[in-house]
Order: C-alpha cells, then structure tokens, then sequence
C-alpha cells in the first residue's frame, strides 16, 4: 500500500504546503477516491493554463501504488486529473479528509488558512465550470506565427538617450536582459562575466564559449529560422577588435543596438536585415554562430 | 579651453569603447587646431551603424569636442553649440593621436592613417 504526499496547489510566490500521510492515513485516503467513474463530457474540467490561487490537491503516491490510479494526479471538487483519462468520485470526501484541521493545522500556515482555503475551493469551482471537460480530439494543427516567441522590436523603450541606451550594449539587447552595467563595472554587459567564464579573446569560439556559460544555446545550424521556444541571436566578430550580436524579433525581422547608441533596424548600408549572414556589418567581417535565448534562462553581469 | 579631459573613440559595439586621459598640453594643442578651423553650417554627420562614429574630448570644465565626418562640434558647458569645418581630418587625427599606444586597435591607432582608413575602409 503506497503512502501518500499531497501537496496543496494554491501559493504563487511562496512555496505550497506539502502534507505527508503516514500508512494508515494513506490508506483511509484512497479509499475515498477508490469508487470512481469516467468523467463525462460537458462536467466541469481544468483551465487550460494554471490560475492564481487553489488549483486543487496534487497528489503523489510514494511506494507500491494503487494500480488503478496514477502515480501522480490531481484532486479537485471530486475530479481526478492524471492520465491517462479524467475520473470522477460520487463526492469530495478525499479534499475534506485531507484538509481537515488535524493535517492542515501542524502546517503553522495560521488559523485563517482554513478559511481562506474553503473560500478558494469555492471560488475555484466556479471558475471550472467555464472549461467544460471534452474528450481530447483529433485536431487541425494551429499554424503559428513565425517567431512567436520573439521579442517586440521596440526601439523607442531602448532609445531613451540616457541610462537604458548609454548602459547597455548590443548583447544586452540581442539577449533582451537589461542589465544598466555597459562602461559602469568591469565586465558589465560582457558574454561570460557573470558564469566567471568571460571570452579571453575577440574570436568566435572564445565569445561563443562565454556565451554559452551565460545560458545561451548554441544553434549553429538554425540557419535563420526562429526556434519554437525563446529567440534567436546572432553573433559576429570583427577580428580581435570587437563582438557584436544581432537579435531576430516577432515579425522575423533583424535588429540591433551598435554599443550605447540607439536599437536599429538596419544595417551599415541602411537597408532592412532580413539574414545577418549578409547584411552589411562592417568591420565585422566574421559571422560565427546563430544562439538561441531561452527567455529567464540567461545572466549576464 | 585648457583643463584636462577625456578621450572616446566611438567604435565598437560589444566591448566598452576606449577611453584615454588627455593632458592639459594636449588639450593647448588641440585647442590651437581647432582654433584654425573655419565655421561650419553643416549640420554634424553621422557615422555608420557599426564599426568607427567618430571620436570626443569630454572636459573637466564640462566643454566637448565631437569630430566625424569633416566636422567638429564643440558644446560648452552651458549647451551652446559651435561647429566649424575638418574636412581635412586634422582635428579628428589630431584628437585620435593622443591615445596612447594600445587604446584603440593596432591596425589604425597611427595618427593620420586611422582616418585614411576608417573613411575608406571601415572594415
């Protein structure tokens, strides 16, 4: 008979309140859920993406499990939610067993917590009446923007023409993470300072490798196409002189933001930067690598 | 126009410029250049997205000098704007020249061929 951890699903910022069940509390447990049916279509389900506040109880059995329910699933108003299909119980017994004041109480959230958890139950089965459950079906792929998960091009909230602009250079902007560090501290603004892995030369590979140490994802042969999740970038070097990267944005157009001066769109010729692979850069003469950004992945100095 | 100041050459775009000190003799020297120079209505160009956007003197007094392009631009401590005419390069050389040695790259820190070859060849 497996024990049980249940973790009530509610906090956003703090960490959620984890209850372990000792065996014979487990087994009293399960033996609420033990009478379950299919849920039918058109019961109340799940918003699709997680809500702010009660979400339900995860519940995750430790040891030998119950064979007849998953390993892992989710508990709310008498639904159970985990593959491979949603069931129902005929009532919620299971949430008030597990939220009675024995088991809530030694939790030290405080004598309102309860309170406050009946009134989210609450609130929380009326908004699941909004996303009826249906049977998964077969459906026509959703054709995606291109580069949907690519930052806006907006130059005006870079172009200040005081501290976002002069404090931040362009892999602050290709890596969209400002950081107000550009000419302020050593290694501001620079690949690699922040993981102590800072390129030791103004080559490719030496700034590649330091970016890499900063969270970015080496995609060499993304060959100009946006990546399904988080952004690509480019990198350029003009030989032991200087790096410089580029950024692609949500309509698949290129940008970047030559050292403190304003985000542009264009290149050194003036016309629009549809592959930095062929744009006009300058002095640098190197194009090195795409990467791509991981959005809250990355860390630069 | 004789305190000390600061010299930046706008050049790059990942690594902080370079910047340099530039004594109170150079400024004397700089001043004189400047000095010969003729006004200028033109307005102050602008150098290309990336790579060499000219070079500045930023002073102790609050007075600065910018030079690109055949035109310097002098703005006093009080936002008053003067420009006058390089189309010689010599201000701007003369300003690139007080780096020392290593500030700005190897290949064109030699005064009078970096504008030769900043304007001709930016690459």
């Amino acid at each position: 008979m497996p024990r049980l951890t249940v973790t009530i699903d509610i906090f956003s910022g703090r960490p959620n309140p984890v209850i372990e069940l000792t065996a014979k509390h487990s087994r009293e447990a399960l033996a609420l859920l033990a009478n379950f049916r299919r849920l039918e279509e058109g019961e109340p389900g799940l918003p699709p993406v997680p809500t702010l506040g009660y979400r339900g109880l995860v519940v995750e059995q430790v040891g030998t499990r119950v064979a007849r329910l998953p390993r892992s699933f989710r508990v709310a108003h008498g639904t159970i939610v985990g593959p491979p299909a949603p069931l129902a119980v005929p009532d919620e017994a299971f949430e008030e067993f597990v939220l009675s004041s024995r088991f809530v109480r030694p939790l030290g959230l405080g004598r309102e917590f309860p309170r406050v958890v009946a009134h989210e139950i609450e609130r929380f089965r009326k908004m699941r009446k909004r996303w009826p459950w249906h049977p998964p079906t077969r459906k026509r792929p959703i054709k995606l923007l291109r580069c949907r998960c690519a930052p806006l091009y907006e130059p005006a909230w870079w172009n200040d023409g005081g501290q976002k602009q002069g404090r931040n250079n362009c892999y602050n902007y290709g890596s969209n993470y400002r950081t107000d560090t550009f000419h302020q501290i050593p290694g501001g603004s620079q690949p690699g300072a922040a993981a102590g892995a800072m390129y030791t030369s103004l080559t490719g590979p030496s700034v590649r490798t330091a970016a890499i140490a900063d969270g970015l994802i080496d995609s060499p042969y993304a060959n100009n196409r946006c990546p399904a999740e988080g952004h690509l970038v480019a990198l350029v070097i003009a030989p032991n002189i200087d790096f410089h990267w580029y950024r692609k944005g949500r309509t698949g157009r290129w940008s970047h933001k030559p050292g403190s001066t304003p985000v542009i769109d264009v290149d050194n010729s003036n016309a629009v930067i549809a592959d930095p692979r062929t744009a006009d850069r300058g002095m640098y003469t190197q194009f090195t690598t795409f990467m791509v950004v991981m959005h809250g992945h990355i860390r630069i100095k | 126009m004789a305190d000390k100041c600061v010299g930046t050459a706008l050049i790059y775009s990942g690594r902080p410029d370079p910047e340099w000190r530039i004594s109170g003799r150079q400024v004397a020297a700089l001043s004189r250049v400047w000095a010969e120079l003729s006004p200028s209505k033109s307005e102050q160009p602008r150098g290309p997205a990336l790579g060499y956007r000219g070079c500045s003197a930023r002073c102790a007094s609050g007075d600065e000098w910018f030079a690109y392009g055949g035109v310097v631009t002098l703005t006093d401590r009080n936002g008053a704007v003067e420009r006058r005419s390089d189309s010689e390069g010599r201000f701007e050389a003369a300003l690139l020249g007080t780096a020392p040695k290593g500030v700005l790259p190897a290949r064109l820190r030699a005064r009078g061929r970096i504008i030769r070859v900043f304007r001709n060849n930016p690459g």
